[in-house]
């Protein structure tokens, strides 16, 4: 299998690169940045299998021919917002399987629209296979097998600040909590500006009660076609003075990403800090045997760990066989139980609510 | 004009330090835990049925 990895030289990059180079269904695994010393330093540490290609995002030629030497290209550069697009056309043009961490709500819409296209040329594009979406994605599906139908989805992020303090990281949570959102209410898709009433919401230990507020993600593209009466994603950092800086950051225009990242490292002294872990919640209402129910399922694991885990076993999974062919969510191109038993192996926790007994 | 200005200044200040102390106190009581995350297993998730242990 010949992978190509763009951003491959960044912290989730590096660690993906490293699973990949271990590897042994990998053959050739091309290493795809901007940076030529930092490419150099990347692949010199990851044996005979990698070597550097001198690439940019923008220079569509070079982007699509380095695509066509691979089987399947794993996207890494962040933010999405700003690289998702050119990555993922380049892939379906060259007519190779895709996959990336894709965690904006509005460039997972507009790579949607190249389903048909992605079809045309036998690529399979599975965009947002990260924590969220892709490990929450699997979680709504794994919690939607033990009901006849489902109503209701919430899916609620603790992101640690200190488990990924990089400005791709700023980048995406200014992004996230700054841009309109998406959610469902009466069936009905509305899209508003992120935030409303802070909700606290109880993750799997040792992350806890964690402060969120509404945002736009993908998910809402994913799990879309569930016909859902209402569906809503939630984010929060686990350090309260970094959230609440955040919050007046992502609402104070011409914020840039280096400010955002002075102010949130500072913000971190503030107390209290929760602990530097993250994890996600994916609670699901429906029918079951007529009565009306709910499951809890979450995750937890350090950010970088379920970033790389969930991309690399994508990677592999997609090199590996055939695959439905277009533009697919986590939940259509891969068997969730398969793919949560695989990262559970990998350390990542998946853990289900249970009532205390009174 | 320049006192003016500093009075200015440590009143936005100490407004923002009150707000900030005031939600450290709304917050510092976290409710009881809602429930107990239970770990899901290897096999249990390989297995076909539901997830809930039962």
């Amino acid at each position: 299998m010949r992978v190509l990895l763009l951003g491959g030289t960044g912290i989730v990059g590096r660690r993906v690169a490293a699973e990949l180079a271990r590897n042994k269904a990998v053959t050739d695994l091309i290493i795809g940045g901007r940076n030529y010393e930092k490419l150099h330093r990347a692949t010199s540490l990851l044996g005979d299998k990698a070597r550097a290609a001198l690439l940019d995002l923008e220079d569509d030629v070079v982007l699509g021919a380095a695509c066509v030497q691979a089987d399947v290209v794993v996207n890494c550069c962040g933010p999405p917002h700003l690289t998702e697009l050119p990555a993922a056309c380049a892939a379906i043009e060259a007519g190779v399987a895709y996959v990336s961490l894709g965690n904006d709500y509005a460039t997972w819409g507009a790579v949607a629209n190249f389903d048909e296209r992605a079809r045309a040329t036998g690529s399979t594009a599975v965009v947002g296979c990260g924590l969220s979406p892709g490990i929450t994605t699997l979680l709504a599906a794994l919690a939607r097998d033990e009901f006849d139908d489902i109503t209701e989805i919430e899916i609620s992020l603790a992101h640690s600040f200190r488990d990924l303090p990089t400005p791709a990281h700023t980048a995406y949570l200014l992004h996230t909590l700054g841009a309109p959102g998406a959610s469902i209410n009466d069936h009905e898709l509305s899209v508003d500006l992120a935030g409303g009433s802070p909700h606290l919401v109880y993750f799997p230990e040792p992350v806890g009660w964690v402060e969120t507020i509404g945002c736009g993600h993908p998910e809402i593209h994913n799990l879309r076609s569930l016909e859902l009466q209402s569906m809503s994603v939630r984010l929060g950092l686990t350090e309260r003075g970094a959230m609440d800086a955040l919050r007046a950051l992502a609402r104070t225009p011409l914020t840039s990403t280096s400010m955002a990242q002075r102010t949130l490292n500072a913000a971190l002294a503030l107390p209290p800090r929760g602990p530097r872990w993250s994890a996600a919640r994916v609670d699901v209402v429906g029918h079951r045997d007529g009565r009306t129910a709910t499951v809890s399922l979450g995750v937890v694991d350090h950010l970088i760990n379920m970033a790389a885990s969930s991309l690399t076993l994508a990677a592999l999974e997609l090199g590996g066989r055939e695959h439905p062919t277009g533009v697919r969510s986590p939940a259509e191109a891969f068997d969730s139980r398969d793919f949560l038993a695989r990262l559970g192996r990998r350390g990542t926790r998946v853990a289900r609510l249970e009532p205390v007994p009174v | 004009m320049l006192a003016k200005l500093i009075r200015l200044l440590s009143a936005a200040l100490i407004g923002a330090i009150g707000v900030w102390w005031g939600r450290q106190v709304a917050h510092s009581k976290t409710p009881p835990p809602q429930g107990q995350w239970r770990e899901i297993s290897e096999a249990e998730l390989r297995h076909k049925g539901d997830n809930s242990g039962s």
